[in-house]
């Protein structure tokens, strides 16, 4: 699988970290709310996840005090009309340059359309 | 019977029968918005004004956790989440006590990190999230933790929502 590829196996499963702090993206009974699955500013109407496959729970969630961590199937990303996109990502950490070679993107999300960041908190499940 | 507020009071008298919700939303609004209107009686068509009430602790908790947000900085998720508007603080704020009029309490807020901020109410298997933007109000209702519909909404259609919240499923 090359960067910028399609991913499109429907039981492929995706790893989304979700701060954790304060509970902020969590409701009362643990789920996390639409806000955790809704793009942020900085990336462009894209929701950053992790392929399992290429990662593990520890790896993609960091520290389990700050992030907890959902999965969700790409059968769910499908239904919704989204798209995961492979995205292999350098980044610098503690002062040292690290890969992330299991990242991807959702890409798709409309502006005005609130929907979907709803139907995928409400379809994922709790890892760690 | 004697209507208080902090600052004033007056009373209704028997005859001050109130015809529609609306009048009685009118009186709730020159109250002063900690307090609500029990609406419980009906006489016929008619509505009559029973008592007034504080907010309920369940609301009030939900308003004073978003107060909480205005505190959240930038990168307050430590993903780039933007400072929770203003804006949308006090809208959301006013929602919360017309739901409360409404007798309805709400589930859930919750800061976004686009300076909006998630109300959700919840009753049985639905579910209506409401995201107060800075510069557009938004509903999604969900259904057995299905998507239902969305829209845009006004304060106006906040009665219309507690409505399909609180309707019986049809089979």
């Amino acid at each position: 699988m090359r960067d910028g590829d399609e991913i499109d196996d429907v039981n492929a499963v995706f790893y989304r970290r979700i701060y954790r702090s304060d509970k902020k993206y969590l409701d009362k009974t643990g789920r996390p709310t639409s806000r955790a699955f809704s793009p942020r500013p900085k990336d462009d109407g894209q929701l950053s996840v992790d392929l399992s496959s290429l990662s593990t729970p520890q790896d993609s969630c960091g520290d389990v005090v700050r992030f907890t961590l959902f999965s969700i199937l790409g059968k769910t990303v499908k239904s919704t009309d989204l798209k995961i996109i492979y995205n292999p990502i350098s980044f610098i950490q503690d002062g040292k340059e690290k890969t992330n070679i299991a990242h991807s993107i959702i890409i798709g999300f409309e502006k005005d359309d609130e929907s979907k960041p709803g139907i995928l908190a409400r379809s994922s499940i709790c890892v760690l | 019977m004697t209507v208080l507020n902090n600052l004033a009071s007056f009373r209704i008298t028997d005859s001050d029968i109130m015809e529609d919700t609306s009048t009685v939303a009118k009186l709730h609004s020159i109250l002063f918005s900690p307090f609500k209107i029990d609406v419980s009686e009906r006489f016929d068509s008619a509505i009559s004004v029973v008592s007034v009430n504080a907010i309920s602790r369940e609301n009030e908790e939900i308003i004073n956790n978003i107060k909480s947000f205005q505190f959240l900085n930038e990168n307050w998720d430590e993903d780039n989440a933007k400072k929770i508007s203003p804006i949308s603080i006090r809208r959301s704020i006013d929602i919360v006590k017309r739901f409360d009029f409404l007798n309805r309490n709400v589930y859930f807020a919750g800061p976004g990190p686009n300076e909006e901020i998630l109300l959700l109410i919840k009753e049985n298997s639905k579910e209506l999230e409401l995201l107060i933007y800075p510069n557009k109000l938004k509903f999604v209702k969900f259904e057995n933790n299905e998507f239902k519909s969305q829209g845009d909404f006004t304060m106006e259609d906040i009665s219309e929502l507690h409505k399909w919240a609180k309707s019986f499923e049809r089979w």
